[in-house]
């Protein structure tokens, strides 16, 4: 295991060390350090709705099930036999009253409690079903912010209102977008693969300087062919890809006009910045305004104006979940290995809002994060050049200084307006943070 | 006797499809579909849904204008060093024969690049049209046997 005195010398507020990415050893600190206290995301309430559902996920590289208990509350369960450490549940998500392991049949309560063991009478007297060694590993806090559910493995620790710092303005925007007040996970997921560190999507996430180089390919397409982003170009999506496609392509000058905010606890947010079309959160056509007008029946008019206001992408909840409020959009970042990571995405049917409007999101979701995705196919490329780069070992430390001059100090946040890379700072700060402390 | 020559002609014409990938020619695989044609990878077996559920691609020549123009972009970083692949099609069943041609078939696409060799695997459906002494593509679907899981990012189209 890594010393203290090496981990707290990796992290740097100008640049990590190459180190970070790369050793193994490194990583296993992380797995116990920060996916093993910090709040982890497990899930949408909409994935278990009722008594019995469950939905397999992980913490960090442990497979867990996020469960639904009798009482409504909810419980996430490591999954793994306490006899002999059999996978318990291979199904993705299902309903069941109990988990029975295939192996020699020991069967869990919904609530990890071991509760059936064939053949009791051979086992000796002080062999005790009730021991709580004997339940599944439960981690000791889940909790919900409007749905949204984490879990921590830590009994103590900041809560989850501490942790989440200013972004529960994120979720409330996801959530307030709905007109009925209930957002539910649909349309199914993707999920990719990348070689490369999972600290490489979220330093990526609010990195606004890469845009105009490593989507050149799909600005450029986008650009040259027929016609611009007009409603009913593509029977498909209506100028939507399209839109997005070429999005990426501002001046570094308009790049620059985008602010981007970091929170002391490691989050980042940017600025919209789709200026056309649809996706430009002012413009509207028959859909959008009957979404509004449902939007303000619920909320009022100026409320529903400052919901549908609020023009951000990339919300990143470090270090497991990004939202884009706006587009009805999560991914989930989950670490495999030291160089190897895995994303899923996630769309939302927002209650009471047209079936077009979900539509739309189904879309987007296909765009922004499926593997053939003509943008993000190539972000996963950069992440794999990476890794790549800093195994050959020649770079001691990255660099994150751009902006580190400009950058201000303002509501309990650092903000910026020159395409800083104070993302990358936060980041770096808050792996210090929970790396520094033993457990 | 006629729908042997039809088996013929329609296994030939997909071939010749697979050929064009692996070549790299990607514009004149475009050229395949019909104006109001689809390529659609579904995201989960089964998928019904277009417009409800997710897909890893779904696309008409509009948008299939863009990705080809992608692919041969000198900075598609995805594809650059660009991959060799193998479509190897096989199986080839004919479905129906009314003014529309449904053809199942078995698709095995094989990728090296970069000495990294990927392999994957599906069930295609075509719906083809007669076309002067071809075809044109109204729909092509594969479904991939790798659906629902987890991908490195697929660039070449299957
Ligand atoms: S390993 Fe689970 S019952 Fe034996
Ligand atoms: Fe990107």
């Amino acid at each position: 295991m890594a010393k203290l005195n090496d981990i707290l010398a990796i992290a740097d507020p100008d640049g990590m060390a190459s180190k970070a990415y790369t050793d193994p050893a490194i990583f296993e600190a992380e797995m116990e350090r920060i996916f093993g206290r910090a709040w982890i995301f497990v899930g949408h309430e909409s994935q278990v709705p009722n008594p019995g559902n469950f939905w397999r996920t992980w913490m960090g590289v442990d497979e867990v099930l996020l469960v639904r208990q009798k009482s409504g509350d909810l419980k996430v369960l490591r999954n793994a036999c306490t006899h002999r450490g059999t996978r318990l549940c291979a199904e993705k998500s299902g309903s069941t009253n109990s988990f029975v392991c295939p192996y020699h049949s020991w069967g869990f309560d919904l609530d990890g409690a071991l509760k059936a063991v064939p053949d009791m009478d051979g086992y000796p007297v002080d062999f005790d079903i009730t021991d709580r060694k004997l339940h599944l590993s439960s981690a000791p806090r889940v909790e919900s912010y409007r749905g949204f559910v984490f879990a921590s493995r830590a009994e103590t620790g900041p809560s989850l209102a501490a942790f989440l710092g200013q972004m529960t303005d994120a979720i409330d925007n996801l959530v307030d977008r709905a007109p009925d007040g209930e957002i539910k996970i649909d349309g199914g997921s993707l999920r990719v693969r990348y070689p490369g560190n999972w600290k490489l999507h979220h330093e990526n996430a609010n990195d606004i300087v890469h845009p105009g180089f490593v989507h050149d390919s799909s600005v450029t397409s986008a650009k040259s062919a027929d016609g611009g982003v007009v409603p009913n170009d593509s029977l498909i999506d209506r100028g939507q890809t399209k839109g997005m496609m070429i999005s990426n392509g501002l001046t570094p000058k308009d790049w620059n006009a985008i602010e981007l905010t970091g929170t002391p606890e490691g989050h980042s947010f940017m600025g919209g910045f789709y200026k056309s079309g649809l996706l430009a959160h002012q413009q509207e056509d028959a859909v959008t305004r009957t979404y509004r007008k449902s939007l303000e029946a619920a909320h009022g008019k100026e409320k529903a104006a400052t919901v549908l206001g609020m023009d951000r992408f990339n919300n990143l909840i470090w270090p497991t979940l990004n939202i884009n409020a706006q587009f009805h959009q999560i991914r989930v970042v989950h670490p495999i290995s030291v160089s190897e990571t895995v994303i899923e995405g996630y769309c939302f049917r927002l209650g009471g809002a047209p079936d077009e409007i979900f539509h739309r999101a189904v879309r987007f979701l296909g765009t922004l994060v499926s593997p053939a995705s003509m943008i993000f196919s190539d972000d996963l490329e950069i992440f794999g050049r990476v890794q790549r780069g800093l195994k050959n070992g020649g770079i001691e430390r990255l660099n994150g200084q751009r902006g580190a001059s400009t950058d201000m100090q303002g509501m309990g946040a650092r903000h910026s307006t020159t395409s800083s890379e104070l993302p990358l700072r936060v980041q770096a700060a808050a792996w210090h943070n929970w790396m520094g402390v033993e457990q | 006797m006629e729908s042997l020559t039809l088996h013929h002609q329609v296994s030939n014409f997909l071939a010749q499809e697979a050929e064009l990938l692996d070549l790299g020619y990607f514009d004149r695989w475009l050229d395949l579909f019909a104006d109001d044609g689809i390529y659609w990878i579904p995201s989960a077996p089964d998928q019904t849904d277009m417009e409800g559920q997710v897909s890893i691609i779904l696309e008409d020549v509009a948008l299939l204008k863009l990705r080809v123009a992608r692919l041969s972009h000198p900075r598609a970083y995805s594809v650059t060093p660009s991959p060799a692949t193998i479509h190897l099609v096989s199986n080839i069943i004919l479905e129906t024969v009314t003014d529309k041609i449904t053809v199942r078939s078995k698709l095995i696409m094989n990728e090296v690049r970069d000495d990294i060799s990927t392999t994957l695997s599906g069930n295609s459906t075509h719906h083809l049209i007669a076309s002067g002494d071809s075809f044109k593509i109204l729909l092509k679907r594969v479904d991939l046997i790798q659906a629902g899981g987890t991908f490195n990012a697929i660039s070449i189209p299957l």
